[in-house]
C-alpha cells in the first residue's frame, strides 16, 4: 500500500451565484462534486481537464485556501477542516503553491530577496541575516545567480520569474507543492528548462507535486499518475502511461485524441467531440459527459456512474467504458 | 498553385529611439502561394505577430515599415494611405486574432458585425446582406444561425465567438486569411473543432492562409510550408515534411528536441539555454549565437544570410554556407 500524503474524501465545492432578474433566483456553480482522491508521498500527480472542469478549484480546496462545501481533506494524517486558523497557518508551511502567471504573482515593488524570504518572514524562521542567506541559497537552487538578489521582478524574463516563484514555494521546505499551470505562460524552449528544474527539485528534496496543466504532453512527461476531470467530477485516474495508451473513459480518449500532435500527416481525430462543455450551474443529469459522449445510452442520462476501480491503480467512472484491449476501430487509432 | 499571392521582400519594421533606428523585424523575405498555408512559428518576441500586422497595415505608431516591400499580387501595400489600405483590409486581406472577446465589439450583435464587413465592401442590398450574414454563421457551424444573428458576443462561448470571428473574416471571401494564434485561448476539444473547420473552409474556398502559432502540434496539422523566426529574422524556411524530418538550423533543432513526447518519457527534456535577446541590444552577429551549441567566433561577426539549400528550403546559419 503506497504511503498517502494527501487524501480528499467526498470533496464538494459549490459557489452560490445569483441568476434571473434582480438576482432573485439563487443557484450554485457545481465546481467540485464528490471528489475522492489520494496523493501519494513523492509522486507527481497530474490533473488535466478543460476550463471549468474544477481543476484549479480542486487545488485551492486541497490547500484549504477555500473551504469545501462538503467533504474533508487530510494532509499527512491531519484533517484540515478541523484546524483553527493558527493551526492551519502552521500547516501551510508543508504545502505550497506555484502559480501560472509569473508576471502577476510577484509583487513588482519587492526585491527578489524579500519575495523569496517573505514566507520565512511570515513564519519567523531564523534571523534576518539567516533569511537572506537562505534566499540566496534558494536562488542558486533554482538556477539563478545570487547576484540578482536585490533586483526587481521586471528585470527578469518569464522563465526566470517562474524560477523565483518556485524558490519562494521551496523556502519553507514543504512536503507538497501544487503547481497550477506552471509552464502554460512560457515558450517551448523555456518550458523545458522549468520542467527539468521541477523534476530535479522533486528528486533532491523528496517533494510531492500536484501538477495541474492543460498541456497534455507536458503532463504526460512529468506525471507518475494522471487524474482526468470533467465538469467538477473525477472521471478517470491511473498511471500516466495507462491514461495515454489504455484509457477506458470516452472523455479521456477524446481529450487525448484532440491534442494536436507533433508528427507528420497527423491522422484525423478518431473521436471528435461535438458541442461544448455544459454550464456547471446546471450540470446534466446522470453522467455529466452524456451530452457530448458518442457512446451515450439511455442509462447514462438517468444514472450517474461512480468512480470504480478497475485494478489497484486505475479507476474510471463510466457505464459503458471503452474496451480494455484494442478491439474496436476507435482504440488503436486513438492510442497510436 | 505555384503562383505567388503575397510577396514580402526585405521587410524591416521598427521605430526610432531619438535618431537611432531600432529594428524589430529584420530583412524578412517570404512569399505565400495561392491556396497555400504558410505557418510562422517562433517564440514570443520573435516577430511573428509583427509580420502579420505589417502585412495588414496595422502597425501602430511609433512602429513603421523602415525598408522593404509587401506586394499582394500586383499591388504594393507598403506605400498605401490608410484610406487606400481600407479597400484591401477586410476584403482581400482578413485577420483573426487570438482572443475573440477583445476583437469583437461588445455593444453590437454578432450579425451586425458580420454585416458591417459586407456592407462596406460589397454592393448588396440590406436584405441580401442579412441573408449572407446568416449563411456565413451557418458556414462556420454556429447552430440556429437566425437566432444567433441577434446575439451579443457575451452570450456566446469562447469557441462560438471564435467561429463568429471567422465568419466576419470570411465575409468578403478574402484571398489571404491571416490567423494569429487563433486557437491558443481555446480548450483542446474546442481547438480541434476550430482547426477542423478552418481546414475544411480552406479546402472549399482555395484561399491562402498565414497561420501564426507557437504550438508545433497545431503547425503540423495546418501548415504546408513553415517559416521559423528568431529574434526578428527568418532563420529557416521549408515545406512542412522536410522541416519536420530534418530541421537544419540549430534553433529549429533545439525547438524540436524541447517538445515532450512519448519518446522523451523518463528522460530529461532538452532545453535551449538562456533566453531570447532584447531587440534593443544590437549585436552584429547571429541573434541565436548566445544560445547556440555550435556557435563559433565568426557567428558573432556578421548576420548569416538566408541561403537557399534547394529549390524550396533556405536556412540562415554559418554551418551551411
Amino acid at each position: 500500500m503506497p504511503d498517502v500524503l494527501l487524501r480528499a474524501e467526498n470533496l464538494t465545492k459549490h459557489f452560490p451565484v445569483k441568476e434571473g432578474r434582480f438576482g432573485k433566483q439563487r443557484s450554485r456553480v457545481h465546481a467540485l462534486d464528490g471528489i475522492e482522491l489520494s496523493v501519494y508521498r513523492n509522486e507527481i500527480l497530474g490533473i488535466v481537464g478543460e476550463s471549468g472542469c474544477g481543476k484549479s478549484t480542486l487545488a485551492r480546496v486541497l490547500l484549504n485556501l477555500i473551504e469545501p462545501t462538503a467533504g474533508t481533506v487530510s494532509f499527512d494524517g491531519v484533517n484540515l477542516q478541523g484546524l483553527t486558523r493558527r493551526q492551519m497557518r502552521e500547516q501551510r508551511r508543508e504545502m505550497q503553491l506555484v502559480f501560472q502567471d509569473p508576471f502577476s504573482s510577484l509583487d513588482p515593488r519587492k526585491t527578489v530577496r524579500s519575495l523569496i524570504a517573505e514566507p520565512l518572514d511570515i513564519h519567523r524562521v531564523g534571523t534576518p541575516q539567516e533569511r537572506t542567506k537562505r534566499a540566496s541559497e534558494l536562488m542558486e537552487t533554482v538556477g539563478l545567480s545570487r547576484s540578482y538578489l536585490n533586483r526587481y521582478p521586471h528585470e527578469f524574463s518569464g522563465g526566470q520569474r517562474q524560477r523565483i516563484g518556485i524558490a519562494r514555494a521551496l523556502a519553507l521546505r514543504p512536503k507538497l507543492i501544487v503547481c497550477d499551470e506552471p509552464v502554460s505562460a512560457l515558450d517551448v524552449s523555456v518550458q523545458a528548462q522549468i520542467i527539468n528544474l521541477l523534476q530535479d527539485l522533486q528528486q533532491q528534496f523528496g517533494l510531492t507535486y500536484l501538477f495541474i496543466a492543460h498541456g497534455l504532453d507536458v503532463v504526460r512527461h512529468i506525471s507518475d499518475r494522471i487524474a482526468v476531470m470533467y465538469l467538477g467530477k473525477l472521471v478517470e485516474i491511473g498511471p500516466a502511461d495507462t491514461i495515454f495508451t489504455a484509457s477506458r473513459h470516452p472523455y479521456t480518449c477524446a481529450l487525448i485524441s484532440a491534442m494536436p500532435k507533433f508528427e507528420l500527416n497527423p491522422s484525423s481525430n478518431p473521436l471528435p467531440l461535438k458541442g461544448e462543455i455544459p454550464s456547471p450551474i446546471h450540470p446534466p443529469a446522470g453522467c455529466r459527459f452524456h451530452t457530448r459522449c458518442p457512446f451515450a445510452q439511455e442509462r447514462c442520462r438517468r444514472e450517474e456512474p461512480a468512480l470504480t476501480p478497475q485494478d489497484e491503480h486505475h479507476s474510471f467512472a463510466c457505464h459503458f467504458p471503452l474496451p480494455a484491449e484494442a478491439e474496436t476501430g476507435v482504440r488503436p487509432a486513438v492510442h497510436a | 498553385m505555384n503562383e505567388s499571392l503575397l510577396d514580402v521582400n526585405s521587410l524591416t519594421v521598427g521605430y526610432r529611439d531619438g535618431s537611432r533606428p531600432i529594428s524589430i523585424l529584420n530583412q524578412v523575405t517570404f512569399r505565400i502561394r495561392k491556396g497555400e498555408t504558410l505557418g510562422i512559428v517562433g517564440e514570443s518576441g520573435c516577430g511573428k505577430s509583427m509580420t502579420s500586422l505589417a502585412v495588414m497595415g496595422l502597425l501602430a505608431s511609433p512602429l513603421q515599415v523602415q525598408e522593404g516591400s509587401i506586394r499582394l499580387e500586383e499591388t504594393e501595400l507598403t506605400g498605401l494611405s490608410a484610406k487606400q489600405m481600407n479597400r484591401y483590409r477586410g476584403k482581400d486581406l482578413a485577420m483573426i486574432f487570438q482572443e475573440p472577446m477583445t476583437s469583437l465589439n461588445p455593444v453590437f450583435t454578432i450579425g451586425s458585425q458580420i454585416e458591417e464587413a459586407l456592407a462596406i465592401h460589397l454592393p448588396l442590398s440590406r436584405s441580401e446582406v442579412r441573408k449572407r450574414a446568416i449563411e456565413l454563421l451557418q458556414l462556420v457551424g454556429i447552430p440556429s444561425p437566425e437566432k444567433r444573428h441577434g446575439d451579443y458576443p457575451h452570450q456566446l462561448s469562447g469557441g462560438m465567438r471564435q467561429r463568429a470571428m471567422i465568419a466576419i473574416a470570411l465575409a468578403c471571401e478574402p484571398r489571404l486569411l491571416i490567423l494569429d494564434e487563433p486557437t491558443t485561448a481555446l480548450d483542446v476539444t474546442i481547438q480541434a473543432q476550430i482547426l477542423e473547420l478552418l481546414a475544411s473552409l480552406k479546402e472549399k474556398s482555395g484561399m491562402s492562409m498565414m497561420f501564426i502559432t507557437h504550438d508545433l502540434g497545431v503547425m503540423m496539422k495546418m501548415a504546408d510550408r513553415v517559416i521559423v523566426m528568431y529574434g526578428g529574422r527568418i532563420v529557416e524556411t521549408a515545406p512542412i515534411a522536410k522541416l519536420y524530418e530534418e530541421p537544419l538550423h540549430p534553433y529549429t533543432q533545439g525547438l524540436w528536441k524541447a517538445i515532450p513526447s512519448a519518446d522523451t518519457l523518463n528522460q530529461r527534456l532538452y532545453s535551449i539555454p538562456g533566453t531570447v535577446p532584447d531587440p534593443r541590444e544590437e549585436t552584429p552577429g547571429c541573434r541565436f549565437a548566445g544560445r547556440c551549441p555550435h556557435a563559433r567566433q565568426e557567428c558573432l561577426a556578421a548576420v548569416p544570410p538566408l541561403v537557399p539549400m534547394d529549390e524550396d528550403r533556405s536556412v540562415a546559419c554559418i554551418l551551411y554556407s
